[in-house]
């Protein structure tokens, strides 16, 4: 089952559901809409190898946007924090990115229930485009579980800025 | 609803999910951590009765990593085989694959209820990036179905049981039954 924006809402004031910061007017039918915050991390390698940490350049995306080029990763995140210990959150780019062929995630839109932080967003454009900080770019859904619920304690947990894969210590 | 974790083990302990080879490492708080399969199959072009040309890859001969390139699609597979009759299936890359600009899949990351699969994995990437053989890829999801579940491969439905074994099934004309 699929929480509706007034769920969402009252899942918000009773602490089910962490987003912040929240505004009413952000919420959908089904969702929230998220913000694009001013962060990007693009990878310095030619080749990425999962084995080893890569580095990574650290971009400011200024008052009049920036041009994101085809065939290149920028790792962005949300202006909010957003989590749940109640309820499974799905991340999707908003219709109107998608249109314009941005991919917003380009895969693991599911996140584990307990998990809270800036979401790390997978920008990826089919063609040039240009991005603004704190334009709405995104939305939030809450699925609910069935089951008895673990928390999540993985190493993205309360992200405050984009995050680089940390898949190397998966081989260690 | 989608499955927990304990959810999940509850339902490996009455056989109502199967996951070969199993390992409670592997379980994720709503889901469960499939690795790569070994082989891979990289689609230099499709013609317009959809045969494509094909490289077969084993990863077991890269062990310092193959390098997936970004002009290519690749067919790859999960290392187990999950079969389900009572819930459906989603499939998805990790974060940490995402991350790296690795898609997972290109679309239709469901599986059926009364599917029995390795997975088959849609592969791009948007830039240079290895992987390794076996490496945790992915997480699958259970989602509990609302309704009379009728099985995949079912002649109530029109177009469904195409993918029912556990090969990576190179090309099948999808519109075979119009």
């Amino acid at each position: 089952m699929i929480l509706t924006g007034k769920k969402i809402e009252n899942e918000v004031h009773a602490g089910k559901i962490n987003i912040s910061p929240f505004s009413k007017n952000f919420l959908n039918p089904n969702s929230y809409n998220f913000h694009l915050d001013k962060k990007i991390l693009v990878y310095k390698n030619k080749i990425l190898d999962p084995k080893k940490e890569q580095p990574t350049d650290e971009i400011t995306i200024p008052k009049e946007g920036i041009i994101l080029q085809p065939n290149k990763l920028y790792l962005g995140c949300t202006i909010e924090e957003i989590g749940s210990p109640c309820y499974v959150p799905l991340l999707f780019g908003r219709s109107s990115i998608g249109r314009l062929g941005l991919f917003v995630q380009i895969t693991a839109p599911l996140g584990d229930i307990g998990t809270y932080g800036k979401w790390t967003l997978m920008l990826t454009p089919v063609l040039p485009i240009k991005v603004y900080y704190n334009m709405r770019i995104g939305q939030i859904l809450f699925i609910a579980p069935k089951g008895e619920i673990e928390l999540y304690k993985g190493k993205y947990k309360n992200s405050k800025k984009p995050r680089k894969s940390e898949i190397f210590k998966d081989f260690e | 609803m989608i499955l927990t974790k304990k959810e999940i083990l509850n339902n490996i302990a009455s056989k109502n999910i199967e996951i070969m080879p199993f390992s409670e490492d592997q379980l994720c708080y709503n889901g469960f951590n499939f690795r790569l399969g070994r082989f891979l199959y990289k689609i230099d072009s499709i013609d317009e009765e959809y045969q494509p040309k094909t490289t077969k890859i084993d990863l077991v001969d890269y062990p310092n990593g193959y390098i997936l390139q970004p002009q290519f699609l690749y067919l790859g597979a999960t290392s187990e085989t999950y079969k389900c009759d009572v819930h459906a299936q989603l499939l998805y890359g990790s974060k940490s694959i995402g991350q790296l600009g690795i898609w997972v899949h290109i679309s239709a990351p469901l599986a059926h209820v009364g599917s029995s699969i390795k997975w088959t994995l849609e592969l791009k990437c948007v830039q240079k990036v290895k992987i390794y053989f076996d490496m945790i890829f992915g997480k699958i999801y259970f989602l509990k179905n609302l309704g009379e579940i009728l099985p995949y491969g079912s002649d109530y439905y029109f177009n469904s049981g195409k993918y029912v074994n556990n090969k990576i099934e190179i090309s099948k004309k999808s519109f075979d039954k119009y």
